[in-house]
């Protein structure tokens, strides 16, 4: 959608100026601005699987970093909703809490599985499910690790935490800067004044020009792999390969802003991991490197992108042909990576 | 234009300031929508876990906002050769219905062969084109799907693939709009 061209009040050589003229477009402008600010919140859903795969669950052998989800977000993000679903089992209650860092509103823990889950399903067929509506506000580049946790024996066949998230166009490091305009109103017994004219002209013309700035509210697409094998294999790259859905320029928007990877090691003494996005005709668009020398742990260096996914059309846009990808990869000739994920922040 | 006091001031110079300010309203471009991806992957699905817990090769989530479905695609990697593998996603709410008379709510299926390598099945949600809802039937290739906020919406998987080594990616493209809350 957007705002018709509407211009209520028409200035002509010839005409009479009425003050009520100039306050006809102000008028207008203040309200308009007003209700195309206010379309401010961007919803977005990030799934965090805590599981190797559907035949390899995590238990509480699970090196505990794997058990782990690291996240930095490129504005201040906020968690209006935490969602469980799972299919486990478990001797004791399975915890999901922030670990370190605790962001503003968490709880510990933040998810349970309210103790000891004995059946894959209840006598009702249901899977295990658990809802935080707390608000939790995730600040801008600040990591924060999500780790599922217990004291007993646990196996998570499928552990999936949803994350709800939100963030606001006008307020993307801690200050509101959502545009207000209130213009002087003339009334017919205003002296002329070109002066208080032009003061309208300006706050009017940056407010709109707010509007039209290309401001970010990104939402988060997350793809991981187990098994990063090191040194590469010849079945690794088709199933350390992951899909970027091109969109339709004309209809939608659709950008990379931000790329992070983040491996756990085996063993210290691996190299780098690598994430690399590739448009459709397989360039590499960006990359992003974790340097692992040593660690156990690592995450690239945070650094903002800009790789449009876009196509001319609609059809183009529902074409496989036309996916950009990104890929995981581990240099390493010795060392695997336990897991490796990639986090890649999506805005118009 | 210079719009002081003392200055020859023109209608052409306040039309111009208004058509300026109208402009850049215009080309605000925070309120195109977002064709926003999720992905769920299901790593090391084969036939006989499907077989043995049906329930691990699926993923629910809510949905947070008002939005379409508009495209539902499926890749395949490294799955067994000649394999089927299916991908259906369903939900409560006012979704279209491909054919009259169809159960609600209907899921939308995806399905085709796959085998080594990267393989992505045919897409089958709008392409574009207009379609008529209603009488008698409704191309699945012209459909959005609505998705409300506060939906469960499942995506479940089923593959005949025997190969633990590879990855399955569902992803969704779901169009939104900025939103006042």
């Amino acid at each position: 959608m957007k705002v018709p061209l509407i211009q209520p009040q028409q200035f002509f050589t010839g005409g009479m100026l009425d003050p009520n003229d100039l306050n006809a477009h102000y008028r207008y402008m203040q309200g308009v601005v007003d209700d195309v600010s206010s379309r401010r919140w961007q919803h977005s859903l990030l799934s965090l699987p805590f599981t190797e795969g559907v035949g390899t669950p995590y238990t509480n052998a699970t090196d505990v970093e794997v058990r782990s989800y690291r996240l930095t977000c490129p504005v201040n993000t906020i968690v209006d909703g935490v969602f469980l679903s799972a299919n486990m089992t478990s001797a004791g209650e399975v915890t999901v809490s922030f670990q370190g860092t605790q962001p503003d509103g968490s709880t510990i823990p933040w998810l349970t599985t309210g103790g000891a889950v004995l059946a894959l399903v209840d006598a009702n067929g249901n899977d295990t499910t658990d809802v935080n509506p707390d608000r939790v506000l995730l600040l801008k580049d600040v990591e924060y690790t999500i780790r599922v946790s217990s004291s007993g024996i646990f196996t998570l066949g499928r552990f999936d935490v949803q994350l709800i998230l939100v963030t606001d166009r006008w307020n993307v490091a801690g200050t509101d800067i959502r545009p207000v305009v209130t213009p002087t109103i003339f009334s017919s017994l205003s002296a002329p004044n070109a002066t208080l004219v032009a003061a309208n002209n300006t706050a009017l013309t940056t407010a709109a020009g707010l509007l039209a700035a290309n401001l970010l509210a990104p939402a988060p697409l997350l793809f991981v792999k187990h098994g990063l094998i090191g040194g590469g294999s010849p079945t690794d790259p088709d199933i350390c390969t992951f899909p970027l859905l091109a969109v339709d320029s004309a209809r939608s928007q659709l950008r990379v802003v931000r790329m992070t990877v983040t491996a756990v090691m085996a063993t210290t003494g691996g190299s780098t991991v690598t994430a690399t996005l590739r448009n459709a005709a397989t360039t590499t668009v960006a990359t992003a490197v974790a340097n692992v020398a040593g660690l156990l742990v690592a995450t690239s260096p945070v650094a903002n992108i800009n790789v449009p996914l876009a196509v001319a059309s609609a059809a183009a846009s529902s074409s496989s042909s036309n996916d950009f990808n990104v890929q995981l990869s581990n240099a390493s000739g010795t060392v695997n990576a336990l897991k490796a994920y990639v986090t890649l922040w999506l805005s118009r | 234009m210079t719009l002081a006091n003392g200055s020859l001031i023109l209608a052409s110079d306040l039309a111009g300031m208004a058509t300026a300010q109208l402009a850049l309203l215009a080309a605000d471009n925070g309120q195109l929508p977002l064709g926003l991806q999720h992905a769920f992957q299901f790593p090391g699905i084969t036939a006989a876990l499907l077989a043995s817990n049906p329930e691990r090769c699926k993923a629910v989530f809510v949905m947070p906002w008002d939005g379409y479905v508009e495209t539902m695609a499926v890749q395949g990697g490294d799955l067994t050769a000649a394999s089927t593998t299916t991908a259906t996603l369903t939900c409560p709410g006012p979704l279209t219905k491909t054919v009259v008379n169809a159960p609600d709510p209907f899921p939308v299926t995806q399905s085709g062969t796959t085998g080594a390598g990267i393989v992505k099945l045919a897409r089958i949600i709008y392409d574009g084109t207009k379609g008529r809802v209603g009488a008698t039937y409704m191309p699945t290739n012209r459909a959005f799907r609505a998705v409300t906020r506060g939906a469960t919406v499942t995506v479940n998987v089923t593959t005949t693939s025997v190969a633990a080594a590879s990855m399955l990616t569902v992803s969704l493209l779901v169009r939104q709009f900025l939103g006042r809350t």
